[in-house]
Order: C-alpha cells, then sequence, then structure tokens
C-alpha cells in the first residue's frame, strides 16, 4: 500500500502557471485525475513520477520526496503519454529490456506476466514500430507493470484505444486495484473516468477543483438544482404530492414519468419515500437526471 | 433539414460555397512562401528563429566589416571579390542549407500530413516544386544579402560605379545558380529521413565532404602535373563548380582552390554537370515522393 | 554501468540510415587515402597534409557530432527516454553508459579509420598512422563527450555542433588567432605534433598549443562536460512530445 501525497504544490514555466497551489493525497484504488487540456494534469503526473520539480510545495510518494530520486521507481510505474517507443524493437525485447533495467531476479517470467496480462503475447514478436496505437498503448502499460509496482502513473491511457481494448484495460485497472494498489489515471473524457474511477481529482487550468466521490461532490454543489427522474404507480397523485410537500422547485409531469427539480437534494431525498408511502404510491424508478460527470465537470469548468 | 427513418441532420449553419475558387496556382504560391517565410522562421515559434539568424548574422558579419574599413580606410578596391565572398563562406551557407532543407520536408514526412496537403488541388509535383522554390528563394536571399552590403560600401568608397555593378550583378547570377544547386542537393537528402538531425548531417556531409574531396583530388593531380584535369575536379564541390561555370562562362576571376578551368569548353563540360547533378535530384526526389503519395 | 542501457543505446546509434551515413563518412577517407597514395607515391607530407586538411577536420567533427547527439538527443525529442530514466538507476550511470557506447562507436568508427588512412596513404616508419592516430582518438572522446552533452542541453544539438566544429574551428579560427587556442582540434594536435618530431615541421604537423596545455585543456574539457551531463539528466525535465 502506498500514497502520493501533495503538498501546497505549485510549478509555473515562466509566466504560466501550470500547477496552482494543489493539495492532494493519492491512495489506493482508481483514482481519475479530470481536467480539460491544459487543465494541468500531466504537469502533476510528471510531478508525481519525478520527471519534474515542483516550483513550490512537496511532492512525497509514502514520505519520501520523488524529485531527484530514481529509488521510487522501483515502486512506481509510469505510462507516459508518448507515443515513441523503440520502434525498432519487438514488444518481447521492449518488456524485457524493462525488466532487465529494473534489475528484477527473474526478468524473464516478469516479461512475459506483463504482456500476459495487457493480452499482447500474440503479437509480442512483432516490432513496435508496426503495432497500433491501442496495441502500442498496451505494450507500455506493460513495461511499467513488469516490477508490479504498487503505484501506477498513467497519463491519458485511453487514447487511442478502441471500444475493445478501453474495456479490456478499465477491467485490468480494477483487478489491479482490487490488489490494493494505487492507480493515478489522467483523462478529459468523462465516462472513462466515471466507469473505473473510485474518486476523482478535477482541474481546472492549473486549480485543484474538486475531490473526491465525484456524486459527493455534485452534492456538495447545493446551489445548482438536482433533477430527478422519477416513475411510480400513479405519477399524477405523485406530483400532486410533491407539490404540496414544498422540497421541490419544480415538478413536470410526462405521460410516463414525474421530471422533479429540487433544490435542496437531502431533503427531497428524504422526503419523497415518505411521501410515496403516504399517499399508497409505489416508487418504481428514481433515477438522478444528471448526475453524470459530464454535468459535474460542465459545472466546475463554467464556474 | 432532412428527415428519415427517424434521422435527422441538423442544420447548423454550414453554408454552401459556390464562389470561384483560388485553385491550384494559388495554393503551390501560397506553399511557397511559406516555405521562404519557415526558411527564416518568421511566423514560426522563437526557437525555430535562433538558427536561421545566427547564420545570418555570421554570413553577414565580415561583409560589415568589410565595409566599415572600405569607408573608413578610404581603400580604392574592394577586400574581396563578390563571387570570392560567396566561395569563402560556403561553410556558412552549407549549414545554412542543411538546417533549412530538413525543416522544409522532415517536418511533414515526420507529423504525417502529407495526405493533407495532397488532399487539395495540388499534385506531388507541385509540392515538391513549392518547398524547392522556397527554398531556393531563401538561400538566394542569404547568398545575395552580403554582396549587397559589399557593393553599398563599394559605392559609398566611390569606387567605379559601373564596374562594381556588372561584378555584383554577374554574382547574383552566381548566387542564383549556387543557389539552385544546394537547395536542390539538400533536399534531395532530406527527404529520405524523418528526423531532421540525420538530415542536417547527412546534408552537411554532402556540401563538404565534397569540397575537401575536390581539394585532395585536385591537389595530388596538380603534384603529378596533371594540371587540366586537376581544374576539373571544382566539379567535385557544388561551390567549385559554380565558381568554375563563373569563371568559364561569364570572365569571372575565380575564388577556389583548386582553380577552375577557364576555357569556353570546359564552361560547357562544367554546365553539364550541374544540370546533370539537378537531374539525379530531381529523380532522387520524384522516387521519394512518388512512393510517399502511395502512401508508404 | 549498466548493459541493458549501453545494448539499448549501441541498437539505436545503429538503427539503418544513420549507420549509412556513418559508414559512408569513414568509406569516403579511405577512398581518398588511396588516392593520395596513388597520386603522390606514399610521400608521407602528402598523407599529413590529407588528413589535417579532410580527416581532422571534417570526417572526426562529423563522426563524433552523428554519435554523439544521436546517443541521446533523439530519445529526448520524442520522450521515450522516459523508459530509461523511470528506473532505480542513477542517472549518472545512465549518462556514463550511454556515453561509453558513444565514444566506443566513435573510436571504432573515428579514430581507428583515420589512422588506417594515414597507413594506406603513405607513412615513414609508421610515425604518421601512430601520431594521427592517438590525436584522433583523444578527438574522438572529446568531442562526442562535449556534443553528447549539447544534446542533453539544447534541441538544436547538431546545428550548434556544425557551428562549432565548423565554423569557430575552422573559418573563424582561420582568421582570428585567439579562437584557435580554444579549439578541441588545436588541443589533439599537440600530442601529434611531439609524436612526429622531428619531422613535424616538415610534414605540416603543428598545433598552436603546446603538448601540456593541450592535453591539460583536453581532461579538463572532458570531464567537465561528462560531469555537466550527467548533472544535467538528473534535473531534466520530461514533459513528453510536445
Amino acid at each position: 500500500m502506498s500514497a502520493i501525497t501533495l503538498t501546497n504544490v505549485s510549478r509555473w514555466f515562466g509566466n504560466v502557471v501550470a500547477a496552482n497551489d494543489v493539495t492532494m493525497e493519492i491512495g489506493p484504488g482508481i483514482t481519475g485525475l479530470l481536467g480539460p487540456n491544459g487543465a494541468g494534469k500531466t504537469t502533476l503526473i510528471s510531478m508525481m513520477g519525478g520527471f519534474l520539480a515542483p516550483s513550490a510545495g512537496t511532492v512525497l510518494l509514502d514520505g519520501v520526496p520523488t524529485w531527484r530520486n530514481p529509488e521510487i521507481y522501483r515502486t512506481v510505474g509510469i505510462v507516459p503519454e508518448t507515443e515513441a517507443a523503440y520502434d525498432m524493437m519487438t514488444g518481447w525485447q521492449f518488456v524485457l529490456a524493462n525488466a532487465l533495467l529494473h534489475e528484477l531476479e527473474y526478468p524473464e517470467t516478469a516479461a512475459t506476466a506483463a504482456i500476459e496480462a495487457v493480452d499482447m503475447a500474440t503479437a509480442q514478436g512483432r516490432a513496435i514500430g508496426t503495432y497500433s496505437k491501442g496495441m502500442k498503448q498496451r505494450i507500455k502499460m506493460a513495461t511499467s507493470l513488469v516490477h508490479q509496482p504498487s503505484v501506477l502513473l498513467l497519463d491519458e491511457p485511453f487514447s487511442g484505444m478502441d471500444p475493445r481494448q478501453r474495456l479490456h484495460l478499465m477491467d485490468l485497472l480494477r483487478s489491479l486495484a482490487a490488489d490494493g494498489k494505487t492507480i493515478l489515471f489522467s483523462s478529459h473524457i468523462l465516462e472513462e473516468v466515471e466507469v473505473v474511477a473510485d474518486t476523482i481529482e478535477v482541474m481546472v487550468a492549473g486549480r485543484h477543483a474538486a475531490s473526491g466521490d465525484f456524486r459527493k461532490i455534485r452534492r456538495l454543489m447545493t446551489e445548482r438544482p438536482h433533477r430527478y427522474t422519477v416513475r411510480s404507480s400513479d405519477n399524477r397523485a405523485l406530483a400532486a404530492a410533491i407539490i404540496a410537500e414544498g422540497s421541490a422547485n419544480a415538478v413536470s409531469l410526462a405521460p410516463d414519468r414525474v421530471d422533479v427539480e429540487a433544490s435542496d437534494f437531502g431533503s427531497f431525498v428524504h422526503a419523497l419515500p415518505r411521501l410515496a408511502h403516504k399517499a399508497k404510491i409505489r416508487l418504481l424508478d428514481v433515477t438522478p437526471a444528471d448526475e453524470s460527470l459530464e454535468s459535474v465537470f460542465s459545472y466546475l469548468v463554467a464556474r | 433539414m432532412a428527415k428519415e427513418n427517424g434521422g435527422v441532420i441538423h442544420d447548423i449553419g454550414f453554408r454552401h460555397y459556390d464562389g470561384p475558387r483560388m485553385g491550384r496556382p494559388f495554393v503551390v504560391r501560397s506553399l511557397v512562401a511559406d516555405t521562404l517565410r519557415g526558411t527564416f522562421g518568421i511566423g514560426r515559434p522563437g526557437r525555430e528563429k535562433v538558427t536561421p539568424w545566427i547564420l545570418f548574422g555570421i554570413m553577414m558579419f565580415p561583409a560589415f566589416v568589410m565595409l566599415i574599413i572600405l569607408i573608413v580606410g578610404q581603400q580604392d578596391e574592394l577586400p574581396t571579390q563578390y563571387n570570392q565572398y560567396l566561395i569563402d563562406l560556403q561553410f556558412v551557407s552549407a549549414l545554412f542549407v542543411a538546417s533549412r532543407a530538413p525543416y522544409a520536408l522532415s517536418r511533414d514526412l515526420r507529423d504525417g500530413v502529407m495526405p493533407l496537403y495532397l488532399s487539395r488541388p495540388m499534385t506531388t509535383r507541385d509540392y515538391v516544386a513549392a518547398r524547392f522554390l522556397g527554398l531556393t528563394s531563401g538561400t538566394t536571399i542569404f547568398l545575395v544579402a552580403p554582396i549587397t552590403l559589399l557593393l553599398i560600401g563599394a559605392l559609398l568608397a566611390e569606387l567605379p560605379a559601373g564596374e562594381q555593378l556588372v561584378h555584383f550583378l554577374l554574382a547574383v547570377v552566381l548566387a542564383v545558380i549556387l543557389a539552385i544547386l544546394i537547395s536542390a542537393i539538400g533536399l534531395a537528402i532530406a527527404c529520405f529521413t524523418e528526423r531532421r538531425g540525420i538530415a542536417m548531417a547527412g546534408i552537411v556531409a554532402a556540401l563538404l565532404l565534397t569540397n575537401g574531396l575536390s581539394g585532395v583530388f585536385g591537389q595530388i593531380l596538380d603534384s603529378r602535373g596533371e594540371t587540366d584535369l586537376a581544374s576539373y575536379m571544382v566539379a567535385f564541390n557544388p561551390f567549385g563548380l559554380v565558381d568554375g561555370i563563373g569563371a568559364s562562362l561569364m570572365g569571372l576571376t575565380s575564388g577556389n582552390d583548386p582553380r577552375p578551368p577557364t576555357t569556353m569548353i570546359a564552361g560547357v563540360i562544367l554546365v553539364a554537370i550541374y544540370l546533370g547533378i539537378l537531374a539525379v535530384c530531381a529523380l532522387l526526389l520524384g522516387r521519394r515522393y512518388r512512393k510517399v503519395a502511395a502512401g508508404a | 554501468m549498466n548493459l541493458v542501457i549501453m545494448r539499448l543505446t549501441a541498437r539505436s546509434l545503429l538503427g539503418r540510415r544513420r549507420v549509412v551515413l556513418l559508414s559512408l563518412l569513414p568509406g569516403v577517407l579511405l577512398l581518398v587515402a588511396a588516392a593520395t597514395r596513388w597520386g603522390s607515391d606514399a610521400d608521407p607530407w602528402a598523407t599529413a597534409h590529407m588528413l589535417h586538411n579532410f580527416a581532422m577536420s571534417t570526417i572526426l567533427p562529423l563522426v563524433c557530432l552523428i554519435i554523439g547527439t544521436g546517443a541521446i538527443g533523439p530519445e529526448i525529442e520524442d520522450g521515450s527516454i522516459v523508459y530509461l530514466l523511470a528506473k532505480p538507476i542513477s542517472r549518472t550511470t545512465i549518462a556514463l553508459s550511454k556515453l561509453v557506447v558513444a565514444v566506443t562507436t566513435a573510436l571504432a568508427m573515428g579514430a581507428v579509420p583515420i589512422a588506417l588512412a594515414g597507413a594506406v596513404s603513405g607513412d615513414w616508419h609508421w610515425k604518421l598512422t601512430l601520431a594521427y592516430g592517438v590525436a584522433s582518438a583523444l578527438g574522438a572522446v572529446a568531442y562526442t563527450t562535449v556534443f553528447f552533452t549539447l544534446a542533453i542541453l539544447t534541441r538544436n544539438a547538431i546545428i550548434s555542433g556544425l557551428i562549432y566544429a565548423l565554423l569557430w574551428e575552422g573559418v573563424i579560427g582561420g582568421y582570428v588567432p585567439g579562437v584557435r587556442v580554444l579549439s578541441i582540434r588545436q588541443w589533439i594536435l599537440a600530442p601529434a605534433e611531439e609524436i612526429a618530431a622531428p619531422q613535424a615541421s616538415t610534414w605540416g604537423v603543428s598545433s598552436q598549443v603546446g603538448l601540456s596545455t593541450g592535453l591539460l585543456l583536453l581532461v579538463v574539457t572532458t570531464i567537465l562536460a561528462a560531469a555537466f551531463a550527467a548533472r544535467r539528466l538528473q534535473t531534466i525535465s520530461v514533459r513528453g512530445s510536445e
């Protein structure tokens, strides 16, 4: 079990501030680092991976600074964003070379296991230059898994993958997380993060805009109305009861459902079952209509 | 808006264009201008500007010093002839072409954007021609600028204007001939690699090794008494070759070592060699870009 | 030293295009050497002239430039250096491993052919072969180290190296004597002059600096460059390809 701790970390390049006073802790499980392009995601990952010095603040891995400390790479695996690899080598040679560079005791075994894990055994004999984007991404994954790191940093790992490869990588990340590994990946695509990440860290223009469970983040933003779609045995009666109760701002009745807009998250969610019970209406389905990461994100970006 | 099977194409405001289109000549002209600007790093970020302008500074510096000497020292003769200047600073112009030719071609190959160029009403031939024209005009400016400074110096020092002007214009013609040759050689090498570094080293090797070769061979033949054959060794070196054309056909004083031949027939032979090298370069470029166009 | 890094470096150094260019240079040199022998009837003076004006001034710096920058430049440019840096290996080891491979390659592709060219072209009691062999071996070490460091410092390493080797040492050094003293070429020629003595002046083997000054400057420059390379690699910022 390992954790990365950032304390008041800032990084500027000349006049441009790429990360501004960021404090966060990345623990075991999958964390999604989310933000639009240019939000400072790559800068943060570079600092966590020891490739960039923070201009201010500290970046620690289990209490040890990551900058100028190659020893961290025994615990950290890194999947860089760059497409470039050693194109003339085969996938097998490349992963094996990485295993050898880690000075592992059984490099061949480790390389085989890593290639198995990313499902690249069939193509391991081909030169990397001939791989597709998704295959390159997977062989990059294999190089970072070869020494079984307890921390895995992935910069835009899903870019260029087709949906099947994407699902496969998500499964892989989940199984790694289940082993207690600390996994951080960056993305600007919301559904990816939503599907795999336990926690999210949201970066907007270099600022650490939000962190935690994205549903909880969403709930924290009480000033923004929450929408629900409710289906019940008697939609018309339910609509009337909700209006009478008073915890909703607006209620609209559609043929097969009731759309509710509530200003206060807690009171409506608590009031609804009580209302239904009292009016003897059976609730069939209660769905938050905009609880998707997309809406969380666009809200944060627009703020 | 078209509706069919429940699908809908929304009208988001794109308008159809029915007006006249600029067409192929315009595209080619734009690419020439872009290449020329790029040759000096204009419209490019700062670090693209460093190399060409440092080289330009080095190229201009001796001319500037000579200009001052001319005016202050009241000399009645130029310290060096216009065409001699081009030969003396051949290392600088070789480096210029070596750094700019890969800029013109390798980037497009590396980034895989050739299909984007070819999706316009433009052929590969247009593309190569435009890049070549752009680089050649850039190199011409690079060569002509310092000797123009020399001319200004000569006129300010009140040297005989007519004579200076004739010499200057002949040197300008020579500069154009030279620019065409070294640009063609540079591009013919640059098109084979996406790595700018390798292309650069290759072009320098080609332009400067030949200088060494022609020098060494010329001296050897000279010492064996084969003076005639020795003079033809200039043909090994692009700069010597062009200097030889100037010496034999334009009556200029050669600035090269070994000395080029000066007879009319020799001049014709040198021109034939010159055209031969251009043809080989064209052939190489053509072969390479036929492959590129085929998507290799 | 790390054997894996050395193997990877050798592999990318001897990639297809680069190896063509690299073998072309010594090939041309040996061709010229043969021609010089034929033309001068194996006169040591002609050999010295050819080595001085062709091998040492053009071939050696070019070979070292291609090798020195090629050993690390492309990896930094495309970001794949990350795979080496993200390993529990000290950056000094990484830098030195790469440098050793580069210097060895430069010795094989630069110094050996130059010594060979001296022998082929016509020598007297192996004096020129030895003199220029030693000079070019020292040059291979110094030039390659300096150009290697340059490749870590700047993305314009090749052109900067060319400007140094050809313009500074060659053209500007031709006009300004002070520049010649600050040239690797003059430093490495100092031992050559010593070895070729007493015929050095007849053959035209000469250096602008004395033997001890030349060697001292050579050693100091090489060590400083190597140390600087290792230091810069420790604090290099990698942010992927742009």
